[in-house]
């Protein structure tokens, strides 16, 4: 499924580095990140935490310093004054309950880019907040209540409310789901499918649950130590997945019915415990296909399939693979 | 949008508040009925806090004196109740000067951070230091003796404590994702401050107020004390003490009223103060 | 003989404007070397029931109206603090969400997990050497080494394991895990599965296993029990509850698990929200404002426990079987 157009949103080699200013010490949340956002597309970075998924968000947006290009339907994001970038992409929160002023009414909280960015005045304001509250399915008769008179669910749609209001091209969503209820989660799962369709809106979803990105996404990256350890469009990840982490992600999914349900023994594999060895490719202490380079260098972005990378050694090129493929479908038509 | 039944109802809900807590309603009660005294007692009496009466003298309380008069044969009442006003105007106005510029200063300090937040606590930090007796003295000698002057200098005092309780406040509050939020709305810095950061810190301002006024009453009574405050003939409850010492053994009432008053005074503010702080601290 | 019977377990907490239930009548119980994991959302009263055992209710707005907690032939709620405190911590254990913040930051995890042994007769020594042997069999690596860290110094995967050894040491029949999953991802979530697994299977430890994700749930368990409103809804095997589930709103959650891989992107959900106990009132079934099936029986009063099997369900209009 080859994207007819430029991307909105294109993103090479995006560096995201902390500096503590105390030891001088340089934490790398991420390195080397590349990946482009189609208009009416969604875009799901998945990884686990301490990968970078959040730091690449807030580069993109603006909240903290990137090395690297960003670049905003060809022009480089940094050229944007802010208020030109906020009115583009918006962004919406892990925490709903922490991302409204607990002070602000609804219609308060709403309407402020609507007034920052859009010059908004009252009468405006109000039209737009109901037609809002409206699309994300909350009552407009509780426009002025406060946040902490709302349920979970509820104040993540307002949350969704906000970043829609100025018709931003690209919605950066972090973990949108988390702190939700399960009954809950399906809900805003439609609701986004849901506002994409109705807005022709393109998103970047952030999860590190892949039964949720499955459902959201078409274009998944994934994200191991702050790098793209590979990426592809949905279907294509995940009937042929070439990275040794990405199958081990995959081989995570529990599935409800009984026969899939059941915990296979996996090697320990504890991702919190990954080293970040200097030059070396971060799944190296965990891989049980590593070789010696894995540990000194990173390994080059190669292509294995239709707009399918990967970032390993191991992977073959991309003729190599479509070999690969035919033999094993060959094998399967015979077993 | 029913505005007057939201009035109503935010007052209703002001006095259940007041009423939740023990100390709470006893401050507020005994504090309100001073207050009502402070205000009331002086137009309603006949008798002037001011006018000299040296026929009449210092005359123990009784039918027609209900506190007694003072060697100048100035009712006790009325003078009392006149030091309470002065006494209750110095603690609001101080207390308001020292909340507008710590307020302030505290959560441009908080926001900031780095270099210049550093440096403005080390300013705080200094002047900490510096013996608050001295200062005012100085003041009132350069400055000649004004009440005015009296406000800004105890104001000038007390904002350091509220600029750190707010740099506090601010600093955990300004990585909180609302106010992410508030920027990535197209908030500038100023708005961020001023409409976010200050409005949801109104708790622990709430009660550094009230535990402020009556430390600030306390100061300017000891000033009064030490003839530096209010002058004659206006009195404060601190000048009443002042000069009701001289006469403790023979006209003891002239000492004690005024005593007593700003003890209950200083009590009840200080069970609001704490009452809020039991309120505002476990609650959120 | 179940191991832990909670019987027509009534609790609420007291409010300035009234009482909020919390858990209405709840029954269930576990057996010996029985996994029951128990399902539900937040406000569901699953968290609240096993705190309610463990007497870790404190609060002195928590009001138990009812009922009972019986365990080893005697009623928790009417025992003293004494012989609570011997059952909590050594006959029951609990393994609390958040390993971070379970720990105490200030004391090394040796100190914590001498701190977890009772006073039995042992000498510090073979305390120790006991400490060491669990934190090896909970697949803690390096755990002479180990031992001496503070809290913050492990990863989050280590620290589980400790809170998971500090669990075990007392030797209790049966061990209560509160959303020990909901706070770590998904490779490290396999590994505390197969460990709970393990517990269950090698140490014929019972194991009440709390969570709001089904698949981890189905993955340990033996028996299931869906929890709404602070009732009990629906209790089966695991197997009963998957695959015939009988309450609309089990199958509605069920159904709106998303699954990766599955085929179609339409997601069927459960429209509303979380139950209001004080509006809907304990005299309903607290799933009635989010049911397809509602009529005015579920409004007006709650269903009498029916059985289907081994399956316990509490409906007016249960799904039927195929």
């Amino acid at each position: 499924m080859l994207p007819p157009t430029e991307p909105i949103l294109k993103i090479s080699g995006l560096d995201v580095v902390y500096k503590s200013r105390l030891k001088g010490l340089k934490t790398v949340a991420a390195e080397g990140v590349s990946f482009n956002v189609y208009k009416n597309e969604t875009v799901g970075l998945i990884g686990e935490s301490g990968a970078g998924k959040s730091s690449i968000a807030n580069a993109i947006i603006g909240l903290v310093e990137g090395e690297g290009d960003v670049l905003l339907h060809g022009k480089e994001i940094n050229a944007y004054s802010p208020l030109d970038r906020y009115k583009k992409i918006q962004y919406i929160f892990q925490d709903p309950t922490s991302s409204l002023d607990p002070r602000y009414s609804v219609f308060k909280s709403i309407s402020e880019p609507l007034i920052n960015l859009l010059e908004y005045d009252r009468t405006q304001c109000d039209a737009r907040v109901r037609e809002l509250l409206d699309a994300v399915g909350i009552p407009t008769i509780k426009m002025h209540n406060l946040p902490h008179e709302f349920s979970g669910g509820q104040k993540q749609r307002i949350a969704i409310a906000r970043a829609l209001a100025v018709n931003p091209e690209i919605i950066l969503a972090d973990e949108p789901l988390s702190s939700l209820d399960i009954s809950v989660q399906a809900q805003i799962i439609h609701l986004f499918q849901d506002l994409q369709k109705k807005f022709s809106l393109s998103f970047v979803f952030i999860s590190h649950d892949l039964n949720v990105i499955w459902y959201l996404s078409d274009y998944i990256v994934v994200l191991l130590g702050g790098a793209i350890v590979e990426k592809a469009p949905k279907k294509e990840l995940f009937q042929h997945p070439v990275h040794p982490y990405t199958k081990e992600l995959l081989s995570t999914v529990i599935a409800n019915d009984k026969e899939n349900s059941t915990v296979k023994k996996q090697a320990f594999f504890d991702s919190s415990d990954i080293q970040n060895p200097e030059g070396g490719c971060h799944f190296y202490t965990k891989c049980n296909i590593a070789q010696k380079e894995c540990m000194n260098s990173k390994p080059q972005s190669k292509k294995v399939g239709p707009d399918h990378w990967v970032t390993c050694y191991s992977a073959k090129t991309q003729e190599n693979c479509l070999t690969q493929r035919r033999e094993d479908a060959k094998a399967q038509r015979k077993s | 949008m029913n505005t007057n039944q939201d009035k109503r109802s935010r007052a209703l809900q002001c006095i259940t508040f007041m009423n939740s807590n023990i100390q709470l309603r006893t401050g507020t009660i005994i504090l309100v009925f001073f207050i009502v005294c402070a205000l009331l007692v002086p137009i309603v009496s006949s008798y002037s806090f001011y006018k000299n009466d040296l026929d009449l003298g210092p005359v123990s309380p009784n039918a027609a004196h209900l506190f007694g008069t003072d060697d100048l044969g100035r009712d006790m009442l009325v003078r009392c109740m006149w030091g309470l006003r002065i006494s209750l105007l110095i603690g609001i106005c101080a207390t308001s000067v020292s909340l507008f510029i710590g307020v302030i200063y505290g959560a441009i300090a908080g926001y900031a951070g780095g270099r210049a937040d550093m440096l403005m606590m080390r300013i705080v930090d200094m002047l900490y230091a510096y013996p608050f007796i001295f200062f005012v003295i100085i003041l009132m000698v350069v400055f000649g003796k004004n009440i005015f002057l009296l406000f800004a200098a105890l104001g000038a005092v007390q904002w350091l404590t509220i600029s750190r309780i707010v740099r506090g406040q601010v600093l955990s509050l300004k990585n909180r994702d609302f106010i992410k939020a508030a920027r990535i709305s197209g908030c500038s810095t100023l708005k961020i401050i001023f409409l976010h950061l200050i409005p949801n810190c109104f708790g622990p301002i709430i009660v550094y107020t009230a535990m402020t006024v009556p430390t600030v009453i306390m100061e300017e009574s000891f000033l009064s004390f030490l003839g530096l405050g209010v002058q004659a003939p206006m009195a404060s409850l601190g000048s009443l003490i002042s000069d009701g010492v001289e006469y403790m053994e023979t006209g003891a009432w002239i000492l004690f009223f005024p005593g007593a008053i700003l003890c209950l005074v200083l009590f009840s503010l200080n069970f609001i103060a704490e009452g809020l702080r039991q309120k505002i601290d476990p609650a959120r | 003989m179940p191991l832990l019977t909670i019987k027509n377990l009534t609790t609420s907490f007291k409010e300035s404007d009234g009482l909020i239930p919390i858990l209405v009548d709840l029954s269930y119980s576990i057996g010996t070397g029985e996994v029951l994991g128990i399902v539900g959302e937040s406000g569901s009263g699953k968290t609240m029931s096993v705190k309610t055992v463990l007497g870790l209710c404190p609060d002195k707005d928590y009001r138990i109206q009812s009922g009972s907690i019986l365990f080893s032939g005697g009623d928790l709620l009417t025992l003293n603090g004494k012989y609570l405190r011997s059952i909590r911590g050594r006959e029951i254990t609990m393994i609390f969400q958040d390993a971070l913040s379970a720990l105490n930051p200030y004391l090394t995890i040796r100190t914590q997990l001498l701190e977890a042994l009772p006073d039995t007769n042992l000498s510090k020594a073979e305390k120790l050497h006991k400490i060491i042997e669990t934190l090896h069999w909970v697949g803690f690596a390096d755990a002479e080494d180990k031992i001496s860290s503070y809290p913050f110094e492990l990863s989050g995967g280590m620290r589980q394991r400790v809170l998971t050894a500090m669990a075990l040491l007392p030797d209790p029949k049966l061990i209560i895990a509160d959303e020990p999953t909901s706070s770590i991802d998904a490779t490290l979530s396999k590994q505390i599965l197969s460990l709970f697994k393990k517990i269950n299977v090698e140490k014929n430890i019972s194991i009440i296993f709390i969570s709001h994700n089904f698949g981890h749930v189905a993955s340990v368990s033996n028996r299931i029990l869906v929890m709404y409103g602070g009732r009990a809804v629906e209790v089966d095997t695991t197997d009963g509850v998957l695959t015939t589930p009988a309450h609309p709103y089990t199958r509605a959650l069920l159904d709106s698990i998303p699954v990766a891989g599955s085929s179609g992107t339409a997601l069927p959900f459960i429209p509303g929200d979380p139950p209001d106990l004080r509006e809907i009132g304990i005299n309903a079934c607290p799933f009635y404002p989010r049911c397809r099936f509602v009529t005015n029986e579920c409004k007006s009063s709650f269903p009498d426990k029916n059985t289907r099997n081994t399956k316990e369900f509490f409906c007016y209009h249960p799904l039927s079987q195929s």
